[in-house]
């Protein structure tokens, strides 16, 4: 396992780059988010170790980041001014600040599906906003959510789609032509902290609560979900779908632990990692290596390592 | 910064902290409760119209409901914020607030010198200006009502949390420090907003680099026209017809989506025949085959029994043994086609319904494995008594299987092995050790494969699935003897090989792991009738993967050339393996 300690600065969020395998940014804050600056760190990981490359501050705290998919030196930070920051890796200052939304920006997405590039940002001033990253103004806002935007992630199969969750329960999906969402449903009777995709079928959709709850869901039918996984003490933080294995989810949580389940293996995590000892906030799989998974936390710790559950899917 | 908003009253769920104290506390306490209806009042209309809509959808008005959720959002939006918690009457309470301003004697008195050092470490690192000294007498009184709320924010925090899993937290002795008045947190803190306009103006020029040739005219039509693929019409066309049919059907369980969600998850349809096979052109490939298997020769004799099932489609024994020996060179999801065929053509064909339990296991779909015990089970004249008349397990939705289902499995395989205890049947408790797999119980399971080598002990294969089950249940020692055996018995054995391997990497012998894939390389590569042939170079597709992880593992990044070359005689030599 490799780690890194970004001293007095918590982890928020952790992203494996779409260009090379070995670097990841981290989007972390001074005290512990609630006030201070933000620093967003370049890492690369070389002979197993995480060395740091570079590092960019900002003067609020940075909460998600995510790299572009199609300049290798590109990273998007979305922070608790409200702004989002477009850094070129190479500079040291943001080479395009998007400001338009009034509260904290709690994530940010750029699209994989090719066409267009797109970028959507979900605030707690309960708006979600799509912008072309070459321009300064957004292209649309979103209205509909009741309660602050936790999450909004694009569908990585359709153009134009994207889903939110909210602290109003619901996950509401999107088609970015339409100013109202295209559906919306109840998916926890508790806030809705994260969604993520399934990258194998365009239909299923993951939903973590601060219930310690992950429910899958299929779009076609969602009157109730298709699968539920438990274990997570305390709210769901974040969940991601496996780039590799279509049932493999992950999740982190505020009860400091790491889990990994298999969905099609019933609804208990097939492993627990606790080597976070605060809540965990930051995850992403590899899209370049099979089962490596990075994750980053409020103690400061961002860990890439391969879970042995993944290594171990032995064949009997 | 995440506390200013707290001094805006327009926002209903203001303070950041106290959604921390919520996503801790209140809706933890929901979960344990089973979920119960959200508290907030406002959102309850919005819950039981969703609810009706849920359990009444006699016709399709996915429209209205949508207008009629919006009417109902866009009223609530102009109700007045609820209060929510006591933060917010603090908040709003300027009286009180006020007072404590003319209190005053809180402000900036502070022991904590960790918190402080640090803050004046920024302080001095961001260039206060003087200007901005003379605002803050403007913001003080800001500030107090905002420090008094975080104040407060954070005992609510406390009070609601004695989680022993927390007494070490540093977050938690952060807001101790702030419950306490011993920390302020302070929109002050930072100030360096100013700067980042700056930052901002100064990049707008760089925009146009990032962009040189598109307008924002000609961005904007791109956008659009993207909008009007097909693909996507499609996904919202069908999006919105499975909705109305879910709608017109009363009954759930009759949606066809259900049968779709099971042709979906039945994924092995079609055999995937390699595409040059000059085992083609030999005339009686199946006994070439069974010859080829008796020497160990597992890619050749696979190619064979494909030769022989595209001369014999209707030929059960041909499926069969292209299955099995598949299902023993790591390619479960070409097993499990072959051994279907097998099933069609032959339903009482014992060895290949066993095969299918197994090779669902390794691919995760537990009800179809049980579905193939079952099966076994009715065709075998010994037990087809013990399963109930109409015991199906095809109706259910999805691959998973619930454990009551489950259990009856089991219980019919107890019987099965208490019919005859002092005689043990190998198959029975090979379909145990297979069921306690399943269901994760790991001891169980090696016990089972224990009492069939006990009968059996020249099974190359329960050998290789003692293993697996020990590697499972973390006896990783005990697990590399068991393939061991397995690989004594069959050297070839590709599966054995490349298990072994997996569990030296869990034992951290990278060296002994590599030398194992390694040598399960070059038995596929020595394949003696065939080279490069494209099933072949598939097959070994996750051991050339599972090879890479080890090497780089093992810290020899001066082999990825070799990697990338798919180079076996440099990799040999490196690796000091000599083929004999």
């Amino acid at each position: 396992m490799a780690t890194y300690l970004t001293p007095n600065r918590h982890g928020y969020s952790v992203r494996f780059s779409p260009f090379n395998a070995n670097q990841v940014v981290v989007a972390t804050s001074q005290y512990f988010g609630l006030a201070g600056g933000g620093t967003l760190f370049l890492l690369e990981l070389v002979d197993g170790k995480l060395v740091e490359r570079n590092n960019f501050q900002w003067s609020d705290g940075l909460f998600d980041c995510v790299w572009s998919e199609v300049d290798p030196n590109i990273v998007v930070s979305a922070s608790g001014d409200g702004g989002l920051q477009i850094w070129n890796l190479t500079g040291n200052v943001p080479c395009q600040t998007l400001n338009e939304h009034k509260k904290e920006v709690y994530s940010v997405d750029w699209t994989r599906t090719r066409q267009d590039q797109l970028i959507v940002s979900a605030s707690w001033d309960r708006s979600i906003k799509v912008w072309n990253p070459t321009r300064k103004i957004s292209l649309n806002t979103y209205l509909g959510h009741s309660q602050l935007v936790y999450n909004a992630m694009w569908s990585p199969h359709l153009t134009n789609c994207f889903a939110s969750v909210s602290g109003d329960g619901n996950l509401k999906l999107w088609n970015t032509l339409n100013s109202t969402a295209s559906m919306s449903f109840r998916a926890h009777d508790a806030e809705v902290l994260t969604c993520d995709w399934c990258k194998y079928d365009q239909n299923i959709i993951a939903t973590g609560g601060s219930d310690g709850l992950i429910r899958g869901w299929d779009l076609r039918s969602y009157a109730q979900p298709i699968f539920q996984l438990k274990g997570c003490e305390y709210a769901v933080r974040r969940v991601q779908f496996s780039p590799h294995c279509m049932s493999l989810l992950a999740g982190v949580s505020y009860d400091y632990t790491t889990r990994l389940w298999d969905f099609k293996n019933g609804s208990e995590a097939m492993e627990t990692i606790k080597h976070h000892s605060e809540f965990v906030y930051g995850l992403d799989w590899s899209n370049h290596k099979q089962g490596e998974l990075a994750d980053c936390g409020w103690d400061s710790l961002v860990h890439v390592f391969t879970p042995n559950s993944v290594i171990n899917m032995l064949n009997l | 910064m995440a506390f200013r908003q707290l001094t805006e009253a327009n926002c209903g769920q203001a303070n950041p902290l106290h959604k921390l104290t919520t996503h801790l506390t209140r809706d933890h306490a929901l979960a344990e409760t089973h979920g119960q209806p959200f508290p907030s009042s406002s959102d309850q209309l919005v819950e039981q119209f969703l609810q009706e809509t849920r359990m009444a959808p006699q016709t399709f008005r996915m429209d209205d409901l949508m207008r009629e959720m919006h009417e109902i959002e866009s009223q609530r939006a102009s109700l007045p914020p609820v209060p929510a918690s006591t933060v917010k009457d603090h908040l709003n309470d300027d009286v009180w607030a006020l007072q404590y301003i003319e209190d005053g004697k809180h402000f900036h008195v502070n022991e904590n010198e960790d918190i402080w050092s640090e803050i004046a470490a920024q302080e001095h690192n961001t260039h206060q200006s003087l200007q901005q000294d003379s605002i803050w007498a403007e913001e003080f009184r800001q500030d107090t009502g905002e420090a008094v709320a975080v104040q407060a924010s954070a005992n609510e925090l406390l009070d609601n949390l004695d989680d022993p899993q927390f007494q070490y937290s540093k977050f938690m002795k952060f807001m101790k420090q702030v419950g306490d008045g011993e920390a302020t947190i302070q929109d002050g803190e930072v100030s360096v907003n100013d700067e980042a306009v700056e930052w901002g103006d100064e990049y707008v020029n760089n925009l146009r680099t990032m962009n040189k040739e598109e307008t924002a005219e000609s961005m904007a039509d791109d956008y659009v026209a993207s909008n009007n693929g097909e693909y996507n019409s499609k996904f919202w066309d069908r999006l919105q017809d499975e909705w109305k049919k879910l709608a017109d059907t009363e009954e759930t369980a009759d949606h066809p989506w259900i049968s779709d969600f099971n042709d979906y998850y039945d994924t092995y349809k079609e055999y995937n025949f390699t595409e040059e096979n000059p085992m083609f052109d030999i005339l009686d490939p199946l006994s070439r085959g069974k010859d080829m298997l008796s020497k160990g020769d597992l890619p050749s004799a696979v190619l064979c029994f494909e030769a022989a099932v595209k001369k014999e489609p209707e030929n059960a024994e041909a499926w069969q043994l292209l299955g099995t020996t598949q299902a023993e060179n790591e390619q479960d999801p070409n097993a499990i086609c072959a051994l279907k065929r097998c099933v069609e053509l032959q339903p009482e064909n014992l060895t290949a319904l066993m095969g299918l339990a197994v090779s669902y296991t390794n691919e995760s779909y537990p009800r179809q494995a049980c579905q193939s015990l079952v099966n076994w089970m009715q065709r075998n004249p010994q037990y087809a008594s013990l399963v109930p008349p109409d015991f199906d397990l095809s109706g259910q939705v999805s691959s998973l299987i619930d454990q009551a289902h489950h259990k009856v499995v089991q219980d019919m395989f107890i019987r099965a092995a208490q019919l005859k205890p002092q005689d043990v049947d190998y198959e029975i408790q090979c379909g145990l050790g297979v069921l306690f797999n399943l269901s994760g119980e790991y001891d169980k399971a090696a016990d089972c494969f224990r009492a069939a080598l006990s009968v059996k002990s020249d099974d190359a294969k329960l050998w290789n699935r003692l293993g697996a089950t020990l590697a499972n249940g973390s006896n990783p020692e005990q697990a590399v003897d068991a393939y061991h055996r397995a690989l004594n018995l069959e050297p070839g054995f590709i599966r054995a090989r490349y298990n072994v391997g997996i569990t030296c990497i869990n034992l951290s012998a990278y060296k002994e792991a590599a030398e194992h894939f390694l040598l399960a390389l070059n038995q596929q590569a020595r394949g003696k009738d065939v080279k490069n042939v494209g099933g072949l170079s598939q097959m070994s597709e996750t051991i050339w993967s599972t090879l890479r992880m080890c090497i780089s593992l093992m810290n020899r990044s001066d082999l990825r050339p070799a990697l990338d070359n798919r180079d076996l005689d440099a990799l040999n030599k490196a690796l000091d393996i000599h083929e004999s």
